[in-house]
């Protein structure tokens, strides 16, 4: 009699697991109690043993299928015995068990997407990887190796006749990057032919990936230019000096457009500084993978000016100065609290929301822009951001950043009023999930009861990642924020 | 603490583990003729001071170590010494399919508690008489294989040898016989199995054994005037062989350097960097490098012999090589 191998439920909130491995193949016996497969679940990768001694006969989900709890994954039976009739076939419960949404593309780094997993067992480990890299799936591949292995050549060869859109490079970027669905036409992506490998050590990629640093960038001063620990170490010092927008991963310039090259004659080519290659290839990355929706509120801002006033008469003696944007930061950290849908982070098959709330604050440099973080902002006084923000701010633009002070926000302010700007549209700052672009705060001619009248009015514009949010729950945001705004008291009290 | 010499250090395990246990015997072949101590002086005096259990055995290492197996069958702790390693060849039968399995063919109801002591190594003896057998010998499942490369660690281990229950083959360097180190007056046993950290660094892992020690210890004190600390391990067994503290040590040091005499290809140095990349492999930063000697049959002219088996200056230059990015 056969007996299933179920999904297992590892705490009360598992609901279902991603096969990891197989430990066994279909065929070979097994031990009640034997370890036969790994399941990773969000917290952990877990080994499952047989419940019962026999031929391990059938698999019915593949590595990398997502299972429900409780539903069968494979079949122990007698030797010679033919799976229960009823077992659905492995392709099907290979479909049952992995998102079919074209919509919702598999981004975790650690479940391949559907269209490189599943049954394609008979691939070599190059050609997979470069599958995976270029988003190409193996189904469609035909393997020339030996019992028709998929070798690199066979994905190069498909690769090379496909249209160049609807290749995209994946490796390296956060997985909240991932390219849309490979139908759709994508960020320019470099063809197949110059998937490059990165030679680089062992203990370097692993610095790398710690850092968050594209390898890609670093120049490696090792034989044949590999690229080895110190290089990275010296790379990521090298970028605290001179940082970049919100410290997160430099990742690699945007392809250059064609015939971008080319300088126009009396024209005067420059080359990217490093803080412009990683904004062209960040602000690249959100504009063409997020979809933005933008919502603006005005937002009287004459009490709060006043009270902002009389703070800071208090705060004189101590040579304190609370701004208009710390108001802001402290407005929208005290709304995050409220919406904690906003303060999250799209994870391609999930919307993670962020235990705490940081800030990231835009501040411009000569030549580019960087984002410092106000930690935990909803849990800070006026007063503390005020101290903070002049710390930040001052550290960054004398390229004196230290650890800490960029990188690791949940959500983003931008601030033009000093520019004497009214309104405008910002690029959220991946991996949030929205941004608030910040107007002056202006004398305005309104209607109040029935009459004209000037009041300072500054306008607070969202731009939110329409696959977190949508636009009712942007417009209660920013209205949250306006409301907060126009009744200060709230900020301090 | 007194100075002695390696051979000195050998002697007194030998003459406390005979006071100390009864079924302890030593065979070997003029051990007690010969100038009254074998060939390299080892055994000199214990004939005396143990009367019966210090034997010479005729010219026969098949039956110098079958009579030890039998024995040790029997409930005897031979001693057996094979006059150079390279007799070992003649007796392989014995210690491969003999000593190292009889224990696990016959359901552990046996056990074969021998020392098979011998030198190995160099020292103008040309080629058949200049070899180390360390991968040979180590790779046999059901035996044990130390190699020490101190005084000290040489009496700790050959005591804890002899009064291990396998078959353990105890090799001793031609090289070391004289260098001296300090050795306690005190009983002590070092367990066989377990590695050392003879010196610490932070900018390379040496893993090495034997002579190779000494000279990887020469090689460190130069290359700390340059700077380079070398971080460096004595395997003292090398099988079971811990490989626990190397790979500590790679993760401080991302970088990794086997230092052995005996021939590149199949040894203990390939044995070891494929284990180190196994298990640290996200901490390298580098190829592990491998120091060893050169895979000729060993010239007999001593400006050839120099240049076949490694030094300290090999080593010297192999750790620069790794420091610079040059490999």
């Amino acid at each position: 009699m056969a007996t299933e191998i179920t999904m297992p439920q590892m705490g009360f909130d598992m609901t279902e697991g991603t096969i990891a491995n197989w430990l066994k193949v279909e065929g070979d016996m097994v031990q009640k109690g034997e370890p036969i497969a790994e399941i990773e679940t969000d917290k952990t990768t877990i080994q499952i043993e047989a419940f019962s001694s026999g031929v391990l006969m059938q698999i019915l989900a593949p590595v990398g299928a997502k299972v429900p709890v409780g539903q069968a994954i494979g079949y122990i039976g007698a030797p010679g015995e033919k799976p229960p009739s009823t077992a659905p076939a492995p392709s099907t419960s290979t479909q049952k068990a992995v998102p079919t949404s074209a919509a919702s593309p598999q981004t975790s780094a650690v479940s391949p997407s559907p269209a490189s997993t599943a049954p394609f067992t008979n691939v070599s480990p190059v050609a997979r990887r470069m599958a995976e890299q270029m988003g190409i799936d193996l189904a469609q591949v035909k393997g020339t190796g030996a019992n028709g292995q998929i070798m690199r050549e066979d994905v190069e060869a498909f690769a090379a006749n496909l249209p160049a859109t609807a290749v995209a490079l994946t490796s390296g970027e956060p997985s909240s990057m991932t390219p849309a669905p490979a139908s759709e036409p994508v960020a320019p992506s470099p063809s197949p032919a110059s998937v490059e490998r990165v030679i680089a050590t062992p203990a370097a990629k692993k610095l790398a990936d710690g850092q968050n640093v594209d390898l890609r960038l670093v120049k490696g001063s090792g034989p044949a230019g590999r690229i080895v620990l110190e290089d990275v170490a010296n790379f990521a010092l090298a970028m605290q000096k001179q940082p970049v927008p919100s410290g997160v991963a430099p990742v690699a310039a945007a392809p250059a457009m064609v015939g971008a090259q080319q300088p126009t004659p009396g024209g005067q080519r420059k080359p990217l500084t490093r803080i412009r290659q990683t904004i062209a290839q960040r602000m690249t990355l959100s504009k063409t993978t997020i979809p933005h929706f933008y919502i603006t509120v005005s937002v009287e801002m004459d009490a709060a000016l006043a009270l902002r006033e009389q703070i800071n008469e208090a705060l004189k003696p101590e040579n304190i100065k609370v701004s208009v944007n710390d108001l802001v930061i402290r407005a929208t950290a005290m709304a995050l609290a409220r919406f904690p849908n906003l303060n999250a982070m799209f994870t391609g098959d999930a919307v993670e929301q962020r235990e705490s709330i940081h800030i990231g604050v835009a501040v411009a440099l000569p030549g580019g822009l960087v984002t410092v973080t106000v930690r935990d902002a909803n849990t800070k006084t006026l007063r503390e951001i005020a101290v903070e923000m002049v710390g930040l701010a001052t550290r960054a633009r004398e390229g004196k950043a230290v650890a800490g002070d960029m990188g690791g926000q949940t959500f983003t302010i931008t601030n033009l009023g000093m520019y004497g700007v009214e309104e405008f549209l910002a690029i959220i700052n991946p991996p949030d999930a929205g941004i608030l672009a910040i107007g002056a705060a202006s004398p305005t001619p309104v209607v109040r009861d029935g009459k004209v009248v000037v009041r300072n009015m500054m306008q607070v514009t969202i731009s939110g990642d329409h696959r977190v949010t949508d636009g009712a729950e942007g417009a209660q945001f920013v209205n949250e924020v306006k409301r907060i705004l126009e009744n200060p008291w709230g900020l301090v009290l | 603490m007194a100075e002695i010499t390696f051979r000195e250090a050998l002697k007194r395990a030998l003459r406390e583990e005979l006071t100390r246990d009864p079924d302890v015997v030593i065979w070997g072949e003029d051990i007690v003729a010969y100038g009254g101590g074998g060939a390299y002086a080892v055994t000199a005096g214990l004939a005396k001071e143990f009367p019966g259990r210090v034997r010479d055995t005729p010219i026969a290492e098949e039956a110098i170590v079958g009579v030890g197996i039998g024995a040790a069958m029997g409930g005897v702790r031979p001693i057996v010494e094979l006059m150079t390693i390279n007799f070992a060849l003649v007796a392989w039968d014995q210690i491969v399919n003999h000593a190292a399995k009889l224990h696990h063919m016959f359901n552990g109801q046996i056990k074969v508690p021998m020392v098979m002591r011998s030198p190995a190594g160099f020292g103008r003896t040309a080629a058949t008489h200049s070899q180390n057998f360390d991968s040979w010998l180590a790779s046999v499942p059901g035996l044990k294989v130390v190699e020490p490369a101190t005084p000290y660690d040489a009496k700790g281990l050959l005591k804890a040898a002899i009064r291990d229950d396998d078959p353990v083959f105890f090799i001793e360097h031609l090289q070391l016989y004289g260098t001296r180190g300090e050795v306690p007056d005190t009983e002590y046993l070092i367990p066989l199995g377990v590695s050392e950290r003879k010196r610490e660094g932070r900018h390379l892992t040496v893993v090495t054994w034997g002579r190779m020690l000494v000279e990887t210890m020469k090689a460190a004190k130069v290359l700390s005037g340059e700077g380079i600390e070398l971080d460096v391990i004595d395997l003292r067994t090398l099988r079971p062989m811990d490989l626990s503290l190397a790979m500590q040590s790679v993760k401080r040091t991302n970088r990794a350097m086997v230092v052995e005499e005996g021939w590149r290809s199949m040894g203990i140095g390939a044995e070891v960097a494929a284990t180190l990349q196994e298990q640290v492999f996200n901490y390298l930063d580098a190829p592990i490098a491998r120091v060893a000697g050169l895979e000729v049959p060993m010239p007999y002219a001593k400006n050839l012999e120099r240049a076949t088996v490694p030094f300290s200056d090999d080593v010297v230059a192999a750790a620069r090589a790794m420091m610079t990015n040059q490999y």
